[in-house]
């Protein structure tokens, strides 16, 4: 339907073809190089336009064979032209029309050449999805009348000025979600022609990643805020001898070197997952035995299992459990897991490991078992998240609330693996990763 | 003194609830106003406080507006409805960033608002500011 409608506007331009050969050519090619430069490079000079579009008609004679037709490449339209001639140069340059509109048509923008009235010379498909069926219809004021207000005052504001002329607006657009758009709104001359091509770029998922980083931000000043508070409170309260007790001084000493600790790791944490977001941290792949990997790590974490009385062992270490992943930061993921499992289980617990293989998904999967608070439903999609803490778990145990999200970072995007949990209130959690026993271009020795 | 008299005599030192989910806060907070010579409970939570609060008679209540259970404001409505407890000042601490949203202090008595990180010097400050008047008040009824 839409293409049909489009046909129109084509079959229309070709029927001036007789009378205006060359504008004609201008029209298409120029708003299609001029479009085509403004997105590349947001300069969009319209001499670059207009020297596209004379090399698109120089490559068309060209290929025609018409070399010798001007010295500067723009042949003058004759009519002493031979009629052979002058049908291959047309069939020539009906094709370039046809890869200009093609690429008109494969922009993820909206673009749309209209006059100075705000009527449609012509819009490409995304311009349609975006503003109507309706815009796309040459001729008509649909596509200016969908557009915001100001965008029909840019383009009387352009068409009267110099060519190369360009507004910016950034508004949304009232018929579809209020998507965010950027419009670019550029003046082109064409003979005693003043048109504007408008340009209207989607922008949701900038602006949502725009929100993703300021809620990023705020919740991580308010998670060092709280450490900071307490070290500026006590530091002034020590330095106003305030705090003379000798076993509160210990206390309030010992205290603020935690809180200290506890900045750190919020600190590093942070920094960790902006290296890993941004691409910038690599996994140095080595084959890594994960039943030595967990054993060393459950290790580690036993001197706080026996202080509180828990059984902490590994249950199961299922053999070939060897893959290729960084050493370092699937020992960060399994202690990350352990200390969770630690810190959410109550004093005399149980905490058992699982080294598995998956023979069907071809990976190894580690899984750590406790019969604590377990989560709740509704708090597992955010489990994940950043800075995410369930609701009434800040009491039992301090946390960065970034801890989760880390492995999640390490084992999915550095690793190509899985993260993922099954919870069940006062029964207890088993947070589980599954690492491919396999990287692309990489084997396990 | 005797701790657990609603009619405090004149004499005796002002009592403030100090109320955070941080425990490291409230010990901060709780030293700075004993060393001053006032006398500090503490609740980690609005439901906590609302059940000291009906159970003694405070001058002043000292709040973190961020709690989880129940928000300084929250806990300051809840004060607000209940006549004997309507007219205690509560000074509100809050993160940087955060200000109260239109209407939200409206009808409680937020008395002041304070940014943290804070300061306990002026946080001291600001408690006897907001004590004396009271003192002057209970001093000119008495009069």
């Amino acid at each position: 339907m839409n293409a049909s409608r489009r046909q129109e506007t084509g079959d229309s331009v070709t029927g001036f073809w007789h009378a205006r050969p060359f504008p004609l050519v201008a029209i298409l090619a120029i708003p299609a190089a001029a479009a085509a430069g403004s997105l590349l490079d947001g300069t969009a000079s319209w001499i670059v336009a207009f020297g596209a579009a004379a090399i698109g008609v120089t490559a068309a004679l060209a290929s025609t064979g018409r070399a010798q037709a001007g010295a500067a490449g723009i042949p003058a339209p004759t009519a002493a032209a031979p009629n052979a001639n002058e049908s291959v140069l047309r069939r020539a340059i009906e094709v370039r029309c046809a890869e200009r509109t093609a690429i008109l048509e494969n922009l993820a923008d909206a673009v749309m050449l209209v006059d100075g009235h705000g009527e449609t010379r012509f819009a490409n498909r995304i311009a349609s999805d975006m503003l109507g069926e309706s815009a796309a219809i040459a001729g008509t004021r649909a596509a200016i009348e969908a557009l915001p207000t100001q965008v029909l005052r840019a383009v009387q504001g352009v068409a009267a000025a110099r060519a190369g002329d360009r507004r910016r607006i950034e508004c949304e657009l009232q018929n579809k979600d209020k998507m965010p758009v950027v419009i670019t709104v550029a003046s082109v001359k064409n003979g005693d022609d003043a048109l504007a091509t408008i340009v209207v770029r989607n922008v949701r998922a900038e602006r949502e990643a725009d929100l993703m980083k300021s809620d990023f931000v705020a919740k991580a000043s308010h998670e060092l805020r709280t450490p900071l508070t307490f070290l500026r409170a006590s530091a002034e309260m020590f330095a106003d001898g305030e705090v003379t007790d000798p076993t509160e001084r210990v206390k309030f000493a010992k205290d603020m070197l935690g809180e200290t600790a506890r900045l750190e790791a919020l600190v590093n944490k942070m920094l960790d997952i902006s290296r890993i977001e941004s691409g910038l941290a690599r996994a140095k792949f080595e084959p890594v035995n994960f039943v030595a990997l967990v054993d060393e790590c459950v290790n580690l974490q036993q001197a706080e299992a026996l202080r509180r009385r828990m059984a902490l062992s590994v249950s199961r270490r299922s053999a070939g459990t060897i893959a290729p992943a960084d050493h370092d930061l699937m020992k960060q993921v399994m202690l990350n897991l352990l200390s969770n499992a630690l810190k959410y289980t109550p004093d005399g617990g149980t905490i058992s490991v699982e080294v598995d293989i998956d023979n069907l998904a071809r990976s190894v999967v580690v899984s750590v078992r406790d019969n604590g608070l377990g989560v709740p439903e509704h708090a597992l999609p955010q489990l994940f998240g950043k800075f995410y803490r369930v609701e009434g778990h800040e009491k039992v145990a301090k946390g960065t609330g970034l801890g989760l999200n880390l492995c999640l970072n390490i084992v999915e995007a550095m690793h190509g693996g899985q993260i993922g949990v099954d919870s069940q209130v006062g029964v207890g959690s088993r947070f589980w990763f599954a690492i491919p026993l396999e990287q692309a271009g990489r084997k396990a020795a | 003194m005797n701790m657990h008299d609603n009619t405090k005599a004149e004499s005796s030192p002002a009592r403030i609830l100090v109320v955070d989910d941080e425990v490291y806060i409230l010990q901060v907070v709780a030293l700075k106003l004993r060393n001053a010579g006032l006398e500090v409970e503490c609740a980690g939570d609005g439901d906590e406080a609302f059940t000291l609060l009906k159970g003694k008679s405070f001058d002043l209540v000292v709040t973190d507006l961020q709690m989880p259970v129940m928000t300084g404001i929250e806990l300051a409505r809840m004060m607000a409805k209940e006549p004997a407890l309507a007219n205690i000042p509560v000074l509100m601490l809050t993160a940087r960033g955060h200000t109260l949203r239109d209407g939200e202090a409206d009808s409680v008595n937020i008395a002041r608002v304070m940014q943290k990180p804070f300061s306990p010097r002026a946080l001291l400050v600001e408690v006897l500011e907001l004590l004396n008047p009271s003192q002057i008040q209970s001093a000119s009824q008495a009069a």
